[in-house]
């Protein structure tokens, strides 16, 4: 026991500055170190929260998310919980750091000191505590009373967006009279540089990004995803305790500055937050949920089912949708008289629209400048020749005398996104395909696909990650591989009068096709990497259905083909339709592709899938396809079993 | 090292203690429909989710410097929130209703008894607070406690 002591006390020698050792009451801070073995105190989940401790994947032992050096005490912190911790609290007895412009320990490391505090209990004579005034102006400027989640929807348009996103907002007060607009955001974001496109996917997949937090007004936030991005937004007011609040703040203010390791689909904001959120409240377990991945949808239902909401989600939809929606609501008259007015075709004052009733005047109005700034923001109209009219229009419309809209708001969507279906999805199912009975297993992931039930998820944008399929054919008693598409994306944004979205769709991966082979008589199934790409429009059409039409190109590479390539054009045409209810959900389709280079063929496929829900998590599924290719054709009809989870 | 400093600014200094004198406001202005002008390409962005909006808003972070200390003023405060949201503002004038002016409204210090008042205000001086189509948020601001401070009812809403 008494070596033990020694033991502890010439480590804490070693920890302590030549400088400041005079100053520091070392026996005091060996009995911490030693309390807190005893306590173990470095293997509390506290602990590791607060240092971003995770179990490493290939050795035993663990190590910080954090990248910066300087949020470690200990030269060896970032891997070593028990050394940083010993430096932390030695730290602790430094009234002032070497670097001036550097705050003391117990100020940077402020979430730190707090929780040491409650466990040991420092004694404030043997350890003064610092006053922290900078925490305390900060925290002050802040001055949270209340914490929302906040959830922009996907927005396909964006690698970085495609599955969401998820921040945090500190609310300005707690009930009536509050603003949400000046309320502070805390965002963390991979810092991609002028990374692009497929680049940054790549990147940010395996981590070579590094993540930050930061904090910056609400109002930004509901430009960039409200108005730039299309996205509609959702707001879940948490519910958290003044003091969990305070203690999420805390741990945030040692986080400035710090760069964590961003990946992908792992360690990104909704992992972060999530780990912020259970900083607040110790007792929370969100993170375990999600060892191999987390996309923002399902991060928003944990922090939901686990911190609990105040009230309903709040709905802010992007100037795009409550545009839309406006439009919807006038005649087709009121529609070409906005449209004219907006174009500059027809003066804002002029006799048609003061001929209009008042309300359908305002209204005829706001829709004309709404679409104006709509192609300032997109970048389809200039400035300098677009400011003058959208001046004289609101003058315009300023002078009719209807205070508030005259149209009805935008409808809160029925589902919320987190009461929609769970975005993993597995599905058992058999079928027959050119003479050939076979069983198949599929598993997705993530998230969302045209059939699944639209109900709290983007309208039209698909976006399936790593979808895998087995196949077992009984009859020649052979199990393969059968498809494994690494990323397929499909956004439909119909196009009318207002706006002229280009629809768009894409997706890689292994797929099996029907190749002749030499010295068979029929087609085998034949593993190739197929890339398909198209682009085109989409139509509403009544009832919530929507037509599309793609032009394409396709382009499969594997061995099993002449020249081991096929690449060439080809079209497209659906239908997507869904009951009212979102139980039902159908596709009919018919696709030419003509492989013009390499294996030479026409590939045509026509045929419907329709899919069933039966509960929140269960779906029926039913395919019926004609193919025919390489001169052959052929019939496939599936039926599968689908469950979310 | 650029966007590592701002976000550290950020941090530190949430609420603009950076603006600390509120005549420099967002720099020389913001014009109204201005646009946007170096927002992120539609197809294949290159941003990553979020920090570009913070970007915009560090920039004028940046040119003030961050480091100052002292507390932000309201009117500052005002300023910064017309400048960004300034075409919002002047619709939601000209309607006489919505989020961005009831916040503006707060910012400015109406109480809320005189909320209505003040809306159909600027509604009814709408194209005199919008004098020109390129206006600045301080040629708003400007214009608004001139025309404020002629009205009996509000002329306490005027800055002098």
């Amino acid at each position: 026991m008494l070596r033990a002591r020694f033991a502890v006390l010439v480590a804490v020698a070693c920890l302590l500055p030549a400088t400041a050792r005079a100053s520091v009451d070392a026996s005091y801070l060996a009995e911490l170190i030693e309390r807190s073995r005893e306590l173990r105190l470095a293997d509390a989940p506290q602990w590791r929260r607060l240092l971003h401790y995770q179990e490493r994947w290939f050795r035993p032992g663990s190590a910080s998310g954090a990248d910066t050096p300087s949020f470690f005490l200990a030269p060896s912190g970032r891997s070593d919980p028990q050394a940083e911790l010993n430096a932390t609290l030695a730290a602790f007895f430094r009234a002032a750091p070497e670097d001036a412009s550097r705050e003391p320990a117990q100020c940077a490391f402020i979430a730190r000191r707090h929780w040491l505090d409650g466990q040991l209990g420092f004694d404030p004579a043997r350890l003064p505590p610092q006053p922290c005034p900078r925490f305390r102006a900060w925290y002050a400027e802040l001055d949270p009373r209340g914490v929302t989640f906040v959830f922009p929807e996907a927005f396909l348009n964006n690698p970085s967006s495609m599955f969401g996103h998820t921040l945090l907002r500190l609310d300005t007060a707690a009930g009536e009279g509050r603003h949400d607009l000046i309320a502070w955001a805390i965002n963390f974001a991979g810092a991609a540089g002028t990374d692009g496109g497929p680049a940054y996917m790549l990147k940010g997949l395996f981590g070579f990004y590094p993540g930050y937090y930061s904090i910056g007004p609400y109002y930004e936030k509901v430009k960039e995803y409200g108005d730039w991005e299309s996205r509609d937004i959702w707001e879940y007011r948490l519910d958290l305790r003044p003091a969990e609040t305070r203690l999420m703040l805390m741990h945030l203010w040692e986080l400035q500055g710090i760069s964590f390791d961003y990946f992908y689909f792992d360690e990104n904001c909704s992992w972060q937050l999530l780990g912020l959120l259970e900083v607040a409240r110790p007792s929370l377990r969100m993170t375990d949920r999600f060892p191999l991945w987390v996309i923002p949808a399902d991060s928003l239902r944990a922090a939901v089912e686990e911190a609990g909401l105040l009230g309903e989600a709040v709905y802010r939809p992007s100037s795009t949708t409550q545009l839309r929606d406006a439009v919807r609501q006038l005649s087709r008259e009121e529609r070409d008289l906005a449209l004219r007015v907006s174009t500059g075709e027809l003066e804002p004052g002029a006799g048609e629209i003061a001929a209009l009733p008042t309300r359908r005047r305002a209204a005829v109005l706001t829709v004309a400048y709404d679409q104006l700034r709509r192609e300032l923001l997109a970048g389809e109209v200039e400035r300098a020749e677009t400011a003058a009219r959208s001046r004289a229009i609101l003058i315009e419309r300023s002078r009719v005398d209807v205070h508030g809209s005259a149209l009805t708001p935008v409808a809160v969507p029925r589902v919320p996104p987190h009461e929609g279906h769970r975005s993993a999805r597995v599905a058992l199912g058999a079928g027959w395909e050119d003479h050939r009975a076979f069983i198949e297993l599929r598993a997705r992931p993530s998230l969302h696909d045209l059939l699944d039930p639209q109900g709290g998820y983007t309208r039209g944008a698909e976006v399936q990650f790593l979808e895998t399929a087995l196949r077992w054919y009984p009859q020649d008693d052979q199990l393969r591989l059968h498809e494994l598409v690494a990323l397929d994306l499909q956004s439909l944004t119909t196009w009318d009068r207002f706006f002229r979205p280009l629809s768009w769709r894409f997706d890689t991966g292994l797929r099996s096709r029907l190749i002749p082979l030499a010295g068979r008589s029929g087609l085998d199934p034949e593993g190739v990497f197929r890339t398909h790409a198209g682009a085109g429009i989409a139509l509403a059409l009544p009832r919530d259905a929507t037509l599309y039409g793609f032009a394409e190109a396709t382009l499969d590479a594997g061995p099993s083909l002449d020249h081991d390539v096929a690449f060439g054009p080809g079209a497209a045409l659906g239908l997507l339709f869904g009951s009212e209810a979102d139980r039902w959900r159908a596709h009919a389709f018919a696709q030419a592709t003509r492989f013009a280079l390499g294996d030479r063929t026409t590939w045509v496929r026509a045929g419907a899938e329709q899919r069933l829900t039966l509960g929140r998590n269960h779906a029926l599924e039913l395919e019926t396809v004609y193919e025919r290719d390489f001169g052959r054709s052929w019939a496939r009809v599936g039926l599968s079993w689908n469950l979310y989870f | 090292m650029k966007r590592l400093l701002l976000v550290a600014c950020l941090l530190l200094a949430p609420a603009g203690a950076a603006l600390a004198d509120p005549d420099i406001g967002c720099g020389p202005g913001t014009s109204v429909w201005q646009g946007s002008k170096g927002v992120m390409p539609k197809v294949l962005g290159a941003t990553t989710n979020g920090s570009f909006g913070f970007q915009t808003f560090g920039i004028s972070f940046g040119t003030l410097g961050c480091h100052q200390g002292g507390t932000v003023t309201a009117d500052a405060r005002l300023r910064m929130f017309a400048g960004a949201n300034l075409d919002r503002l002047a619709r939601e004038m000209a309607v006489g209703e919505g989020e961005v002016l009831a916040t503006f409204a707060h910012l400015k210090g109406v109480a809320e008894p005189d909320r209505p008042a003040f809306y159909a205000f600027s509604k009814a001086h709408f194209a005199e607070i919008f004098s020109g189509d390129d206006v600045t948020e301080n040629e708003v601001l400007g214009s608004l406690d001139r025309l404020l401070a002629n009205d009996a009812q509000l002329a306490v809403y005027a800055k002098s």
